[in-house]
C-alpha cells in the first residue's frame, strides 16, 4: 500500500445523518487538510478510522494496515491529537509520560522532556493549572514522543492565539520532512491549511465534495470579478462556482493558465480555501 | 541560496522557484555539482506544499539542470554549459518575439526595428 | 494496560480527596475496633463480623470509583480509544486494579482476624475465619455486581448502586443477626458455604466482565 491512509467507501447513519460512502487516500509524506461546515461529518469520518464509532466500510487501510484486523498494531503507530485535553486534570506531564511509556512500546521519555522544554511545560504541575494552550502543546508533545508515523488533527487549534499555531505548524512542517511521515488535520481555521495542506477534502454534508492538491487550487483556480458582457463569454467548463453580486459577478475559476493567455489584462485573484469553501457550498454551480 | 516568492505574481509559485533556481545557475551562485536542500526541506523552509516543490524539481530535472542521484541527495548538474545556452538562446527568441509583436502593433517597420538592435547590441 | 492501572492508582491515591476519602475510611474503622471493645459480647461479635466480612471489603471494591470520576471529567476515553489497547484491554485494567485492591482488603481482613482472636479470647480463630470466609464471598458478590453498574450506569448512577447494595446487605446482616444471632453466622463448620459459594463468587466476577465488556463495545460503536 503506498498510502498513509486509504479509506474505501466510509458509510456511519445516525438518526439524522449520514457519513455517505467516503472514499479518500493520503499518500505517504502529505498533509491532508479536511476542511467542512460544522457538523459535515469530519469528526465522524475521524472517529470512524480510529474505531471510536463504528462505521461500515469496503477499505479501511492506515498506513498500509487492515483497521479490522490489525488496529493494535495501527494505534501503536498513529497519534491523535482532539481539540480539547482528555488527560485528566490532576495528572502531571511528567506522570502522564509514565503512563504512556506504559502503553506505548516506542516511548521516547528524553524525546518527550526535550519537547516539555521546548514548550515550557512545567514538569511537575498539574494539568488544571495549565492554560488551554499549554495542554495542547502537551498532547503535541506526548503525541510526538512515541515516533508515529501518522498524525491526526481533530481541530486541535481551534481557539489558539495565531502566534501559537504559526509554531504548531512549524512543528508539522517538521514533522513531514520525513518522507515517511503524514498528517491528517482537519480544520476550520483555513488559513492555516493554505499554508499547510498538500491536499484538500472538503466534505458537505456527509459527502467529500472534492479532493484537491493544494497545487491545483492555487495554480489552477482563481477568481474573476467581472461584469455580464464578460461573465457570458465565459465558456462554462472554465466555471466552478460563481456568485451575482449587486454591481458584479464573481467567478470560480478554474482553467487559470489558459484563460490568462486568452485574456491578457483580466485580473485574476488568487483563490484560497476558504474561497473554494464558499464557493462550493454558496456558489451557483453550471453543469 | 536566496529565493523569493510573491503571492501577488501571476506565476505559479513552482515556476517561480524554478526560474530562480535556473537563475542562481545561469549566472553561476549555484555552482556545478553544488547541493540543493531536499524538496521536503525546501517546502518546509519556503512555507510552501511538497507537492510544489516537487514539480519544481522535476521540472528542473527534466531540463537537465539538476540531477537526483537516489540516497544521495539532489545536486545542481555538471553538464550545464550547453543547457545554459539553450536557455538563454531560448529567453532571446522569447524576447524577440514579444519585441516583434510590439512593433507590429505600433506600426515599425522590420527595418526600424533592425536599427534599434544595432544601436542597443553596440552600446551594451 | 500497564499504563492505564498506573493512571488509576495515581488518581486513587495521589488525589487529595481521594487519598484523604481513604484515610478517613482506614481511621474510621480503627475508632470502631476500639469502640466495639467496650460493648457486651452481642456487639462485639456483631461489630467484629461488620468490620471483617463488611467495611474491609467496601473498601477494596472502590477502585473504579475514583478513576471513573476523573475519566468522566475529561472523557478521558476519547484518547485512550486512540492508544494501541483494545477495549477489552481497558476494561481487564479496570478489573485488574480493582482485584488487587480486593485482595489486598481482604489480606488485611485476615490481619485483622488473626491478631483479633489471638489477642482477645472471645472470639475463636474459627470463628473469626467464617466471618472471614462471608467476607471474601461478600466481595466477590459485591465487586461483580457493582462494578458492571458502573460500567451500564456511568459514576454518579453507578455509586448509587454501591450505596444501594451496601445498604441493603447492611440490612439483610442486620436483620439475620438480631433475628438469629451470631452464633447462627460464626459458629459451627462453614467450610461446605465457602467451598460451593467462592467459586460461585469467582463465576459471578467472570460473568460480569463479560457483561461490562458488552457494555463498553456497545457505547462506541
Amino acid at each position: 500500500m503506498k498510502q498513509a491512509l486509504h479509506i474505501k467507501n466510509l458509510t456511519k447513519k445516525y438518526k439524522d445523518f449520514t457519513l455517505d460512502h467516503i472514499s479518500l487516500d493520503l499518500p505517504y509524506g502529505m498533509i491532508l487538510g479536511l476542511i467542512g461546515e460544522n457538523g459535515s461529518g469530519k469528526s465522524t469520518l475521524i472517529n470512524s478510522i480510529l474505531n471510536i464509532v463504528k462505521a461500515d466500510y469496503d477499505e479501511v487501510h492506515i498506513l498500509g494496515q487492515d483497521l479490522k484486523s490489525q488496529e493494535k498494531e495501527i494505534k501503536k503507530e498513529i497519534a491523535v491529537i482532539f481539540n480539547d485535553s482528555h488527560y485528566g486534570e490532576n495528572l502531571t506531564p511528567l506522570f502522564i509520560g509514565k503512563m504512556l511509556s506504559g502503553i506505548y512500546t516506542d516511548w521516547d521519555q528524553k524525546k518527550f522532556t526535550d519537547y516539555l522544554k521546548q514548550f515550557h511545560l512545567p514538569e511537575k504541575k498539574r494539568l488544571k493549572t495549565f492554560s488551554t494552550g499549554m495542554k495542547v502543546k502537551l498532547e503535541f508533545a506526548a503525541a510526538l514522543s512515541h515516533n508515529p508515523k501518522l498524525l491526526i488533527l481533530d481541530e486541535a487549534t481551534n481557539g489558539l492565539d495565531p502566534v501559537f499555531r504559526e509554531e504548531i505548524l512549524e512543528i508539522l512542517r517538521e514533522f513531514t520532512e520525513q518522507e515517511d511521515h503524514s498528517v491528517l488535520i482537519s480544520s476550520h481555521i483555513t488559513s492555516d491549511l493554505d499554508k499547510i495542506a498538500d491536499y484538500i477534502a472538503y466534505i458537505h454534508e456527509g459527502r467529500l465534495l472534492f479532493l484537491k492538491s493544494i497545487d491545483e487550487l492555487n495554480n489552477d483556480c482563481g477568481i474573476i470579478r467581472c461584469g455580464r458582457e464578460f461573465f457570458d463569454a465565459l465558456s462554462p467548463e472554465d466555471i466552478i462556482a460563481y456568485r451575482e453580486e449587486p454591481y458584479s459577478y464573481c467567478v470560480f475559476i478554474k482553467n487559470r493558465q489558459s484563460l490568462r493567455k486568452a485574456f491578457c489584462d483580466i485580473s485574476i485573484e488568487n483563490a484560497s480555501i476558504e474561497d473554494m469553501m464558499l464557493f462550493y457550498s454558496k456558489g451557483e454551480k453550471i453543469i | 541560496m536566496e529565493i523569493i516568492l510573491s503571492s501577488t505574481s501571476g506565476r505559479p509559485i513552482y515556476e517561480q522557484i524554478t526560474l530562480q533556481i535556473k537563475e542562481m545557475i545561469m549566472k553561476g551562485d549555484l555552482a556545478p555539482g553544488q547541493a540543493l536542500p531536499s524538496m521536503r526541506k525546501l517546502a518546509k523552509d519556503l512555507h510552501v506544499s511538497v507537492i510544489t516543490t516537487q514539480r519544481a524539481y522535476d521540472d528542473l530535472q527534466k531540463e537537465g539542470f539538476i540531477v537526483t542521484v537516489p540516497a544521495k541527495g539532489t545536486f545542481v548538474s555538471t553538464e550545464n554549459q550547453d543547457f545554459i545556452r539553450e536557455e538563454n538562446l531560448r529567453r532571446i527568441e522569447q524576447l524577440l518575439t514579444d519585441a516583434a509583436f510590439l512593433a507590429k502593433e505600433n506600426g515599425l517597420s522590420i527595418n526600424e526595428i533592425k536599427q534599434t538592435l544595432e544601436i542597443v547590441y553596440t552600446e551594451v | 494496560m500497564k499504563g492505564i492501572i498506573l493512571k488509576d492508582l495515581y488518581e486513587n491515591f495521589r488525589i487529595f480527596k481521594n487519598g484523604v476519602s481513604y484515610l478517613a475510611a482506614v481511621l474510621f474503622l480503627f475508632l470502631l475496633i476500639e469502640a466495639m471493645q467496650t460493648g457486651d459480647l452481642f456487639s462485639l461479635k456483631y461489630f467484629f463480623m461488620l468490620i471483617t466480612a463488611f467495611v474491609f471489603p467496601l473498601l477494596g471494591c472502590s477502585s473504579i470509583e475514583s478513576s471513573l470520576e476523573q475519566d468522566e471529567k475529561v472523557n478521558f476515553d476519547k484518547i485512550q480509544l486512540t492508544f494501541p489497547i483494545t477495549k477489552t484491554e481497558i476494561v481487564l485494567s479496570k478489573y485488574i486494579l480493582g482485584i488487587c485492591f480486593l485482595t489486598i482488603c481482604n489480606v488485611f481482613s485476615l490481619i485483622f482476624v488473626f491478631s483479633f482472636t489471638s489477642s482477645h479470647n472471645k472470639i475463636t480463630l474459627q470463628e473469626g475465619l467464617s466471618a472471614w470466609g462471608f467476607g471474601v464471598l461478600f466481595s466477590l458478590v459485591f465487586f461483580a455486581v457493582v462494578n458492571f453498574a458502573f460500567f451500564l450506569l456511568g459514576r454518579k448512577l453507578g455509586l448509587i448502586v454501591y450505596i444501594f447494595i451496601a445498604m441493603l446487605f447492611g440490612g439483610i446482616y442486620g436483620a439475620v443477626s438480631s433475628l438469629k444471632g451470631m452464633e447462627f453466622l460464626m459458629a459451627g463448620d462453614k467450610t461446605m458455604i465457602f467451598i460451593i459459594g467462592i467459586p460461585i463468587g469467582i463465576l459471578f466476577v467472570v460473568i460480569s466482565f463479560f457483561l461490562s465488556l458488552a457494555c463498553y463495545k456497545k457505547r462506541y460503536s
